[in-house]
């Protein structure tokens, strides 16, 4: 047991010298480390007033299951979650003409920030974050509703 | 026939650790930023420690699955192997106790779709039984 774990800590120390050079050669994205959790205080937050008074009107993002958004999105929004992100990137890709992106999910889900930060490395540009979600848009425009 | 059986088994069991090992390892390595942002959804780890693990952990499952073929490093690889195994595994029981619709991250974020953690902790409990084995034949035979 003795040799299997000094063989052990061999490994352990080794493994650090490919992930220095891979942490040298692609460094971590800021963003990553700056969007731990979603919180309105968030860099990438934007509040709904200010997205409508975006010009060109943002793309929105709807980054819940497929079942929630068939009962009902913001009118206009988009389907994109990572549960069938493969599936969906299409949609969007014919949908989205280069303007700025807004995504939300429920209020209460971290979804939008992932879908965010996966757009981004996907060089999407700027991606914010609704964090009002769903439950916001509702209490804004009520009725305002697509199945 | 037993005897060849008890002679390609140690080999076949260190093959299939190996190979998921390296193969889980190797995509995951490509895109160390995609694998933090999996490890972050299990909630468990905060984004600043997620970060530098996504490119450490690869390498560590990389380097285990090749020194599993290795006499001199062979028994330290199937303790890494094993542990790595078994933290995985508590991480997706977990995630799937706590209800979250996650990939599992596992091999990277090639399938970006929510994986079923029974699948995933049952091949994970399959590796970590070869891996137990492998390590009682060693005592037995050292």
């Amino acid at each position: 047991m003795k040799q299997a774990l000094r063989q052990a800590a061999v490994l352990l120390a080794l493994a650090l010298v490919p992930a220095a050079i891979a942490w040298w050669r692609v460094p971590p994205a800021k963003f990553l480390a700056t969007a731990p959790t979603e919180s309105a205080e968030a860099s990438d937050a934007v509040t709904l007033a200010e997205a409508e008074r975006w010009s060109p009107a943002p793309l929105w993002i709807d980054a819940r299951t497929q079942a929630e958004f068939e009962s009902g999105h913001k009118p206009g929004a988009v389907l994109l979650n990572e549960d069938t992100w493969d599936a969906l990137l299409p949609g969007f890709l014919a949908a989205w003409r280069g303007q700025r992106i807004v995504v939300y999910c429920s209020s209460s889900c971290a979804a939008s920030r992932r879908i965010a930060v996966r757009l981004r490395m996907a060089g999407a540009g700027e991606v914010n974050v609704f964090s009002g979600g769903w439950e916001g848009w509702l209490a804004a425009h009520p009725g305002e509703v697509e199945k | 026939m037993g005897s060849t059986f008890a002679r390609i088994w140690p080999w076949l069991a260190r093959l299939a650790m190996a190979a998921a090992l390296v193969v889980a390892g190797v995509l995951k390595a490509r895109n160390p930023p995609l694998f933090a942002l999996d490890i972050e959804a299990y909630r468990l780890i905060p984004a600043a420690g997620a970060i530098p693990l996504a490119y450490y952990l690869p390498f560590l499952e990389i380097l285990a699955g090749c020194a599993l073929f290795l006499p001199p490093l062979r028994r330290g690889a199937l303790l890494v192997a094993s542990a790595l195994l078994l933290i995985f595994t508590a991480m997706l029981a977990l995630a799937w106790a706590r209800g979250l619709v996650i990939n599992c991250g596992c091999f990277g974020s090639a399938s970006a779709g929510a994986s079923s953690f029974a699948l995933s902790i049952a091949r994970n409990m399959v590796l970590l039984g070869l891996g137990i084995a492998l390590a009682r034949r060693a005592d037995g035979s050292a």
